[in-house]
């Protein structure tokens, strides 16, 4: 945020006597989403592999603890699946951030 | 000739002291990895001289000294539930802590930088190899362990493999990064030029040139793999009783929460200040090495 | 139109994600908010929520053979006798009466103007029913081998059953009063899954289950012998006895049974909480594998059992063990006190010189232990123990089923094993576990002596008691002696409730029954 504010077309936006607001939350936001973006695409692993200790902290019943119970009863069907789960969340979450880059950024662009 | 030969390894040497002296004098400026490197001094030594700071094997019971406070007489960390001496077990479980960490950073290092160096240098492996790596990281970490584990079985040995085998996709990426640059390189160029073999390209002369990204992610490695081996122990994936780990000691102390807190809190202090060390001396030593690179 | 387009595709896969995690959540949400609500008039009216670690697998008394089951079938159903919990004599609760004209002959009247939850009336058509579905092979009930030695069971009148056996059956009573082979109705059975829908004539009626999260009952305001005073039952599943105490403390739970040593401190600090403690009959112990060198040895067996210290052992279990040598325990049928002064007591120094003169510490030993607290906790400690006199062991945990497997093949060469003995019945321990017959199914420690198995089939065919206890008495001498098991400890069973409920009523096998239960 304070890199994007100080960044020449906010200055001008503010030299065309747009209000503060406007700035704010329509010029600046959006360039100042992409680094948060990047992260909670990343962080969202992390969380993931977390809760699979929490769920074993605070006895929630989650595919975390479901998988940790398959694997203690060697039961694979189950930790395939539950694996499987998990692993196309992650998956589909980071894809998503990828389109929202797009979105929120024409200038990204895969070929 | 040998003049000249002399000069070279003569100014070979003083490069090498001084990128040595250089990084540990920035290194000494940062307060927070001086700490860092002490911690995990002190680790080392309680590792390496642990059956001459204790005065009781780490799985010997005194089932008449159960849940000893911290602070009893001859258990200054007081006792578990079998009335072993938590000290003892914290100091034996430094030990494990220290080496499944080298253990796991160490395979993770030699197959990732292996694969790195290979896809970062054959454009046609770079394809396959890097479609393997993201296949292993659409898996969030600890899940990729644990699947390795589900396979394996529970032990220790298996937790450094399922360890190292997770490290191997971010080291190689890392790896390959640094070789795509070092490859563009002019003495690459004249050792090719000279006729030398790819392997020597790769290992003597790029592979030395870029150490020092590895090395930063080494040590930053070495606090997820702690991390991770305590977590999977905790889980009862890890170390199986009555192995004094810490994951597992704190797995163990659970239960005694409201009755014996410093079970599970002494535990979690050591783990949490060695994966803390570890993390800034990473953050030191990337800073002093280069300050411009980055690591993701 | 380019970039509409991108919305759209970002846009729908979001909203489909938001769909599933919020249709995943709002289930399991709504869920508790019913338990909460029923949990909360719980404290103003007469309801009662009890926590129990996993859910029962099914609720028909025929088709299962499980603690959690048989917790939620005492209530439902009724058997034709039961133990007393206090006494430990046999009653009857649904026959009246019983006769035996010959050693094969039973003759049992039947209460009568009894009926079922669906309105069908309990009558000696209704037992044969039972009966007859328990032992048909097709059926394949788990706990058959409870009914096995009767041949016939013949309807003479309305509320009179005649059971007629192939050979004398003196643990028939015990048999009568076991959970498992209560009366179900016929009409229940025949038409719907008595495992989903049970139906029986118990002071509590099924009302819903909701797979893996709650059972709920309600009272049955035409019991047989009055109403009784909870309005309804919720059998919760609460994955962890901590945080079910937990839950205690916030009201959420009211009762748990089942209370392992680690958490009797706590519960004992909380001036709000119960804690209920009675001697049981389950019985834990050290079992070796008598089909493997050296644990066929004696003096193997002999020295082990003087390595470990089970007094300290007992001790540490906080009161919730009893320490005793016999295997036939305190409160099951057939203990007797000369039992005490066999077996092997703490020895260190004995046991390091009969290891040393055979060598038995130059090997290193398989100890196969199930991943469940109760044994990894005595392994861990025999283990510590018998390293101290020189015997090496590598411990292996594996999960439930598998051990079961592992341990009838004979896949081990120490082992730590427990039976609860519902019965209470000192045949049903020694039968099972230690006879010739069973050996490779649940005789697990491969025991097998002649004139062991000869007094223990007296015990099962002869009807007098007292001569039953006698041979009882004589068997379970002859096995300590032979030591095929070091006994760990005899149970306790626990419960924990809160202060608000009275009249519950444990019995020495762990069971309990809500009829007389009541809030204030």
């Amino acid at each position: 945020m304070l890199e994007v504010i100080r960044s020449d077309f906010v200055r001008t936006a503010r030299a065309k006597g747009v209000k503060e607001k406007v700035v704010v939350f329509v010029h600046c936001m959006r360039n100042a989403m992409i680094p948060v973006i990047t992260v909670i695409g990343m962080n969202f692993g992390f969380l993931l592999g977390g809760t699979i200790i929490t769920e074993q902290v605070f006895a929630i019943n989650g595919v975390g603890r479901l998988m940790i119970d398959a694997i203690a009863d060697r039961d694979f069907p189950m930790v395939q699946g539950s694996v499987l789960l998990v692993a196309s969340l992650f998956v589909i979450v980071n894809l998503i951030v990828d389109i929202v880059y797009a979105f929120i950024d024409p200038r990204i662009s895969y070929d | 000739m040998s003049t000249q030969t002399v000069t070279a390894k003569g100014l070979k040497n003083v490069e090498k002291d001084s990128v040595f002296k250089d990084t540990m004098k920035r290194m000494l400026k940062n307060k927070l990895a001086v700490i860092g490197l002490v911690i995990i001094t002190i680790q080392i030594l309680l590792a390496a001289f642990a059956p001459f700071l204790t005065s009781y094997a780490p799985d010997t019971q005194t089932l008449s000294a159960r849940e000893l406070p911290i602070g009893s007489e001859g258990h200054w960390l007081g006792t578990d539930n079998y009335g072993r001496d938590m000290w003892s077990r914290i100091v034996y479980g430094a030990r494990i802590s220290i080496l499944v960490g080298l253990g796991s950073v160490a395979l993770g290092l030699i197959g990732g930088v292996i694969l790195g160096l290979l896809s970062g240098y054959y454009k046609k492996l770079d394809a396959i190899i890097m479609r393997i790596m993201d296949l292993l990281f659409s898996f969030p970490g600890i899940l990729l362990a644990m699947l390795i584990i589900a396979i394996l079985g529970t032990s220790l040995v298996n937790v450094v493999i399922a360890i190292s085998i997770w490290s191997i996709p971010n080291c190689a990426r890392i790896v390959r990064g640094s070789v795509l640059s070092a490859k563009k390189e002019e003495y690459i160029l004249a050792q090719r030029s000279l006729g030398a073999s790819d392997r020597r390209i790769m290992f003597k002369h790029i592979l030395p040139n870029i150490t020092a990204p590895i090395i930063v992610f080494a040590t930053m490695r070495m606090a997820t793999a702690i991390l991770s081996t305590s977590a999977l122990s905790y889980l009862g994936l890890g170390a199986q009783p009555p192995t004094p780990e810490w994951g597992a000691m704190i797995a163990a102390g659970q239960d005694y929460m409201w009755t014996s807190p410093h079970m599970t809190i002494v535990p979690g202090i050591a783990i949490m200040l060695v994966v803390f060390a570890f993390n800034v001396v990473g953050d030191g030593l990337r800073d002093a090495l280069d300050p411009n690179m980055e690591l993701d | 139109m380019y970039e509409k387009l991108l919305f759209l595709l970002v846009a729908i896969p979001i909203l489909l994600l938001a769909a599933c995690t919020g249709g995943s959540e709002s289930q399991p949400e709504g869920g508790n908010a019913e338990g909460n609500e029923g949990g909360g008039s719980g404290s103003a009216d007469q309801t009662l929520t009890y926590a129990s670690t996993s859910d029962a697998p099914g609720l028909s008394p025929i088709d299962t053979n499980d603690s959690v089951s048989s917790h939620v079938i005492e209530q439902v159903y009724e058997t034709l006798f039961k133990r007393n919990a206090e006494t430990g004599e046999i009653e009857p609760l649904l026959a009246k009466s019983y006769e035996n004209p010959d050693d094969n002959t039973w003759v049992i009247k039947l209460k009568e103007d009894i009926k079922f939850h669906d309105g069908t009336p309990f009558n000696a058509e209704a037992v044969k029913y039972t009966f007859e579905t328990f032992l048909d092979p097709e059926r394949a009930a788990p706990r058959a081998s409870l009914l096995a030695p009767v041949e016939s069971i013949e309807v003479k009148d309305e509320y009179t059953v005649v059971i007629k056996t192939n050979k004398p059956y003196g643990a028939m009573l015990a048999a009568l009063s076991h959970s498992n082979a209560s009366i179900v109705s016929p009409e229940a059975d025949k038409s719907g899954n008595l495992n989903e829908n049970p139906v029986g004539t118990g002071p509590f009626k099924f009302v819903s289950w909701e797979k893996g999260n709650e059972i709920v009952l309600e009272k049955n305001a035409d019991y047989w012998q009055g109403e009784p005073t909870l309005n309804q039952v919720t059998f919760k599943v609460v994955p962890s006895v901590s945080t079910a105490i937990s839950m205690m403390e916030t009201g959420e739970v009211d009762f748990i049974d089942g209370v392992t040593s680690q958490h009797t401190s706590r519960l004992e600090g909380n001036g709000s909480i119960n804690l209920i403690k009675k001697e049981g009959t389950p019985v834990y112990y050290m079992g070796f594998n008598m089909e493997k060198e050296p644990m066929n040895n004696p003096e193997f067996r002999k020295a082990l059992a003087h390595a470990i210290d089970r007094d300290a052992y007992v001790e540490s279990l906080n009161g919730l063990g009893v320490r005793s040598n016999s295997f036939v325990g305190p409160q099951v049928f057939g203990y007797d006190e000369s039992a005490e002064d066999l077996g092997y007591s703490y020895d260190p120094e004995k046991a390091k010189q009969i290891i040393e003169e055979n060598g038995f510490g130059d090997q290193t030993y398989h100890m196969l232990v199930a991943n469940r607290d109760m044994y990894i906790n005595m392994a861990e400690i025999a283990q510590a123990q018998l390293s101290e006199v020189g015997i090496n062991v590598e411990m292996e945990m594996i999960e439930w089923g598998t051990f079961l497997d592992m341990t009838a093949e004979g896949n081990f060469d120490l082992t730590f094993l427990g039976w609860s003995n519902v019965t209470g019945d000192g045949s049903e321990l020694l039968y099972p576990n230690l006879h010739t017959d069973n050996l490779g199914s649940s005789n697990r420690t491969r025991y097998s002596n002649k004139e062991f198995d000869e007094l223990v089939v007296k015990s099962r065919t002869t009807t007098d008691q007292e001569k039953r206890k006698e041979y009882l008495a004589e068997a379970n001498a002859l096995a300590i002696k032979d030591a095929p098991w070091v006994p760990m400890h005899h149970g306790v069973v626990t419960a924990a409730v809160v202060d608000s409920v009275k009249g519950l009523e444990l019995s020495p096998t762990g069971s309990w029954r809500l009829y007389k239960v009541s809030r204030e």
